[in-house]
């Protein structure tokens, strides 16, 4: 049986609809709002919606480590942010723990699930300790005072990403690495039941890289539904669920990595020829091998 | 609690005590210089007599005529400061201040327009220019919302910033036009746009002081939100806050306080702009300890500048805008040229 579907627009969304899904995303198509005319308006380009992913349907289950791969520019971020509220669907819906995104509210939408951005610039320069203290904004509100068990949230959250040492430095002085960390942690003192985190392994050594996504798939363990868009290949296929492909024409593919990350579609989604190999050690893995001629652009 | 922070909470008592210790000096200087100067103790000793209901003597008398002024000195100081940090930290941008979004300077075009209109008498400490000053800082403010607004972006932090200083332009040629047309007003006209104490005490100070409080009390409450909203709109929004509304409410408390300030004291400039700065070196950034530590400093640089303004070339009284810009500029200026603007941060 093959699970691994493709859906179009023209598919009912209910299809795919499971209980228990923190995340479920049903036909969304996400990309930039014309910044003025009518959505989806013909004309110019600049008047248009810029669709970027079309109709992804797809689930974020609690236990689970979900990867979300694709080509450069393929709108990986873009699909995750509007899966997660931060952009405006250009069709489709997402439902947040059953709640549709357009009804919940900023804060009920943050105590369902948190955001890791890539980097966080914040305009003055907090400690460590002050910006993983903010992720329990959701669940105390502008003005609830700071308890001893938000406290424990945040000390729990600095301890399990290991920056005990770092807490009182600043914030905008750590490295990209140990920043990410930070912002992970705030996500966890954020305690929601999905994390969402946007190519946290960018710019990390193997080694860091391999860490993170332990700390990930320990999350996903512990019973978090986890989101993440990845650029490699190999981690998601280690240590991913499931994984939704984006191709460069906006497609996706959802379904377990074996079945998705097949050599076709790989080869497909990244216009580059793969090696396949398989180790005794570390199981399947592939390596780029040929860039293949550049398929005609996107749009 | 982690030992960490139990630290941290010490290093900033210790600070606090240390700013208030120097706002504390500046106070009783500021009362001290004039044209009789008294000694600090004399000053001390004048504020017990006047407390404990002592019969009067020379000194307390004096000490007596220049508390209020100073009190109300304090006030302002304390107001524009704590909106300053309140407005640095919603606009993500340790440049901004009252005038940004366009309170000042509104309040002035209201105040030389009532004038100009022949509005002189007044009912205890609510005069019908500083009246017309308070809806012109508020009003100021409310159109910077509205033109922010219309944009597509919607009231994000760049185009609040970028309107409220077209806007504070556009208001201040106004004041100038008005001005020039009614040049015999003209000196007390300066008042308003340098801003002074001259002739002002308890009434004033009792008049402008619901605003004043209702401002500080809501950029305390507040301080959460922007600690957040330092991560920018979207972080912000993924953390469970609604940035265009925070900005808009935060917004117009600050502009509240501000155009009470500007209502009785003229547009003060530099010490909203300068205060935060100075707190930030001793408390952080985080707007809790920000906030009142800003508005201690912001008491203290108002105290001694008033005091200069009064004393340097007696008995002529300079506008005290005029002192905060020569002591705040000079030192912004070197902030920038020594570090540049990321250690203003």
């Amino acid at each position: 049986m093959n699970p691994i579907k493709a859906f179009s627009a023209g598919e009912s969304p209910g299809q795919i609809a499971a209980a228990g899904a923190l995340l479920e995303a049903l036909a969304i198509e996400s990309g930039y709002k014309a910044q003025r005319g009518l959505p989806g308006a013909s004309g110019p380009a600049d008047v248009r919606d810029k669709l970027i992913v079309q109709a992804a349907s797809f689930r974020a289950l609690p236990g689970r480590l979900l990867a979300i791969l694709g080509a450069n520019g393929c709108g990986k971020t873009t699909l995750l942010k509007t899966c997660i509220g931060l952009l405006p669907p250009l069709g489709g819906r997402a439902l947040l723990a059953g709640h549709d995104l357009a009804s919940l509210s900023p804060r009920k939408r943050a105590r369902i699930v948190a955001w890791v951005p890539q980097q966080s610039e914040s305009a003055w320069s907090f400690t460590a300790r002050e910006v993983v203290s903010q992720g329990r904004y959701a669940l105390l509100g502008p003005f609830s005072p700071f308890r001893s068990e938000d406290a424990d949230a945040v000390d729990n959250a600095i301890e399990a990403l290991d920056l005990r040492g770092l807490a009182e430095q600043s914030f905008s002085r750590l490295s990209g690495g140990e920043a990410r960390r930070v912002l992970i942690a705030r996500a966890l003192a954020q305690d929601t039941p999905l994390m969402a985190l946007d190519e946290p392994a960018a710019h990390l050594d193997p080694g860091r890289q391999m860490e993170l996504m332990d700390t990930l798939a320990a999350l996903a363990k512990a019973g978090k539904a986890v989101a993440v868009s990845l650029h490699d290949v190999n981690s998601a296929r280690r240590y991913a669920d499931d994984v939704l492909l984006i191709d460069r024409q906006g497609r996706c593919y959802f379904g377990p990595p074996e079945s998705v990350l097949s050599p076709e579609r790989l080869e497909d989604a990244y216009d580059t020829e793969f090696l396949h190999g398989d180790h005794a050690g570390y199981g399947r893995y592939v390596l780029p091998l040929a860039r293949k001629k550049k398929g005609k652009p996107l749009s | 609690m982690p030992l960490s922070s139990r630290a941290r909470a010490r290093k900033n008592a210790a600070a606090f005590a240390l700013i208030s210790a120097c706002a504390g000096l500046a106070f009783v200087l500021s009362v001290g210089m004039g044209a009789v100067a008294l000694s600090p103790l004399e000053v001390l000793d004048g504020l017990y007599g006047i407390a404990s209901g002592r019969e009067a003597e020379p000194a307390q008398l004096i000490v007596g005529l220049r508390l209020t002024r100073a009190l109300l000195a304090a006030a302002v100081g304390a107001s524009l400061a704590s909106a300053g940090a309140v407005l640095q930290g919603l606009f993500r941008n340790p440049l901004a201040d009252p005038y940004v979004i366009g309170s000042s300077s509104g309040a002035a075009l209201g105040a030389v327009l009532a004038m100009t209109f022949g509005a002189q008498a007044s009912v205890g400490g609510f005069s019908p220019i500083g009246g017309a000053a308070f809806i012109g800082g508020l009003g100021a403010t409310f159109l910077v919302y509205l033109i922010a607004g219309a944009s597509r972006i919607r009231s994000d932090a760049a185009s609040l910033l970028l309107a409220g200083s077209a806007l504070s332009s556009l208001i201040s040629a106004c004041v100038s036009i008005v001005l020039a047309l009614k040049d015999k007003d003209l000196h007390q006209a300066w008042f308003w746009l340098l801003g002074g104490f001259s002739g002002r005490g308890l009434p004033q100070l009792g008049a402008a002081a619901p605003g004043m409080l209702l401002g500080f009390v809501a950029a305390l409450a507040a301080s959460r939100v922007l600690d957040l909203l330092a991560a920018g709109d979207e972080e912000a929004r993924s953390l469970g806050l609604s940035p265009v509304a925070a900005r808009l409410v935060i917004g117009g408390f600050a502009a509240l306080s501000v155009s009470a300030s500007v209502s009785v004291a003229g547009a003060i400039g530099f010490v909203g702009l300068v205060s935060p700065h100075l707190a930030r070196r001793f408390v952080g950034p985080a707007h809790r300890a920000l906030i009142p530590a800003s508005a201690i400093i912001g008491a203290a640089m108002l105290l001694l500048s008033d005091a200069v303004s009064r004393t340097l070339f007696a008995p002529v009284e300079m506008p005290v805008g005029a002192v905060t810009a020569l002591i705040g500029a000079p030192f912004f200026l070197y902030k920038i040229a020594r570090r540049g603007l990321e250690s203003a941060r």
